[in-house]
């Protein structure tokens, strides 16, 4: 009985696998086709530069010190009263906050505790962030600003508002070419 | 005596062609079934549906340098692939094209089955030279795993062989005349199945070739122009499977359709072995040779016996 039941799972197996070759292949072929990313997603921050106020709570927040408070027109670090003390004056109200992505561990408290509406910062779905040098992932606030963006993604980002709400569940096998 | 004239060199020509071609597009068409098996596309990128990868993968196997190991034989290990495949060709040139055959023989079969013999020798000799631990347990397996088949082989075509009265493969195909031997002979079908498969160590019986445990068996220390080679060889006794299978069980060029049903024949029995290989799960050593010496083949000798006395009895 024992052997029937191994010689019927034999037989019964080489059909199963001939029935698959008429399966649509699961394989999502990246630079050509991409998965569709779901509401939600955290991905690279971008930063607004019309609406930013300055306060740094962002920097604050942060829970792995990834960000850090630059004076956008001469590029210096504007994070600590010493620092601030060497730019010029009125240049605190002008600080924008930068992210090193090496640090960033994409928990969003940036985005949560953002004061202003639209948020200032804010983690979209952005998710090609490799780079050749070690550097190349401390971005400054003008690299994250959505004007470095494709024009459509830019737009539809300003468009909305913030994505910190409950996610939906929508991460599936379809593909967006 | 062979007679070299012209009608042979271009067979010869077209024969090696058509080696060359069955290996390229039936590798490619084994990898795109497996994918497809597996839910992947397989190769897509170079030419159209990745028509071409095979091309590309020869090339870049003829690229590769002639590399021998420090400790090798040398002669030997040139010596062996060539002559594997050169087997190979052989058994070519015994099966009838049509109505054109290289060597004409009463005994063909026979001589494909002393052919299919000695290649466990030259496996041997072929993994003495590279003279590596992998090669050395690659080849001990495979002589091992051929020498339980080959028995295996010989008794599924014993009884076709008793009952159409001849070794030669057009007789055994005209006596298929009222009836394939895969209905009237089940068991020697199904014996020649798992003999083939493993003579040719395809994927169910691939322990010669265990990639998770001895890296490429027997074929390890083979790279490029060899392994190209040798792997020519193999499909080309993957060709020599298929058509066995689809002469001695299903018909031959007997029925209505002639020569076209005969290539689909073949087609069908490739396929066999491209799903099978996608399908089943290797086998250790010891459950392999016990399948073997302690099932097929007394099912081997029950068999035959059987069919001597049902042949002997309705004459």
């Amino acid at each position: 009985m024992e052997y029937l039941k191994i010689v019927f799972y034999f037989i019964l197996s080489f059909f199963t696998a001939a029935k698959n070759i008429f399966r649509k292949p699961a394989t999502i072929q990246y630079p050509k086709e991409r998965p569709k990313i779901p509401e939600g997603w955290r991905g690279r921050e971008v930063v607004r530069s019309d609406t930013c106020i300055s306060c740094a709570r962002c920097m604050f927040v942060c829970p792995v010190e990834a960000i850090d408070m630059y004076h956008p027109e001469t590029g210096a670090l504007a994070n600590t009263p010493a620092q601030i003390a060497e730019l010029p004056p009125g240049a605190v109200g002008h600080r924008m906050p930068g992210v090193d992505l090496g640090r960033c561990i994409f928990c969003g408290y940036c985005e949560e505790i953002c004061p202003t509406t639209p948020k200032s910062i804010a983690l979209k779905d952005i998710y090609e962030l490799a780079t050749i040098e070690h550097k190349g992932l401390r971005h400054p606030p003008q690299d994250l600003s959505p004007d470095k963006l494709p024009k459509e993604k830019a737009e539809e980002y300003l468009a909305h508002d913030t994505n910190v709400k409950a996610p939906k569940e929508q991460w599936t096998r379809q593909k967006r070419v | 005596m062979a007679v070299f004239d012209i009608t042979i060199i271009i067979g010869a020509v077209l024969l090696t062609l058509f080696g060359g071609l069955f290996a390229a597009y039936i590798g490619l068409l084994e990898r795109k079934l497996i994918g497809r098996i597996h839910s992947r596309y397989g190769p897509t990128m170079v030419g159209p549906y990745g028509l071409l990868q095979t091309v590309a993968d020869a090339i870049k196997f003829m690229q590769k340098d002639f590399f021998v190991p420090k400790r090798a034989d040398k002669l030997l290990f040139i010596v062996s692939p060539v002559f594997l495949t050169f087997l190979s060709f052989l058994l070519l040139s015994y099966l009838p094209w049509g109505n054109f055959s290289f060597i004409v023989s009463q005994y063909d079969l026979l001589i494909i089955l002393g052919i299919v013999a000695l290649s466990p020798v030259i496996i041997l000799v072929a993994a003495w030279a590279s003279n590596s631990k992998y090669s050395s347990i690659g080849g001990l397996r495979a002589v091992t795993q051929i020498l339980a088949y080959e028995g295996v082989l010989f008794l599924s075509i014993l009884p076709l062989v008793f009952i159409s009265g001849s070794f030669s493969l057009a007789e055994i195909i005209s006596a298929q005349k009222n009836y394939w031997f895969m209905f009237s002979e089940p068991f020697a079908f199904l014996l020649f199945l798992f003999a083939v498969i493993a003579i040719t160590e395809r994927q169910p019986f691939d322990l010669p070739e265990a990639e998770s445990e001895l890296v490429q068996g027997w074929l390890t220390e083979f790279g490029g122009p060899f392994f190209a080679v040798i792997l020519l060889g193999q499909y080309i006794m993957l060709y020599v499977a298929s058509f066995l299978l689809a002469a001695l069980f299903l018909g031959g060029w007997g029925g209505a359709f002639g020569w076209i049903g005969f290539a689909v024949k073949v087609f069908a029995g490739v396929l066999v072995f491209i799903i099978s290989r996608a399908t089943y799960f290797r086998m250790r050593l010891d459950q392999l040779l016990d399948f073997s010496w302690k099932f097929l083949v007394p099912l081997g000798f029950a068999n035959f016996l059987l069919s001597l006395l049902i042949v002997y009895t309705s004459l």
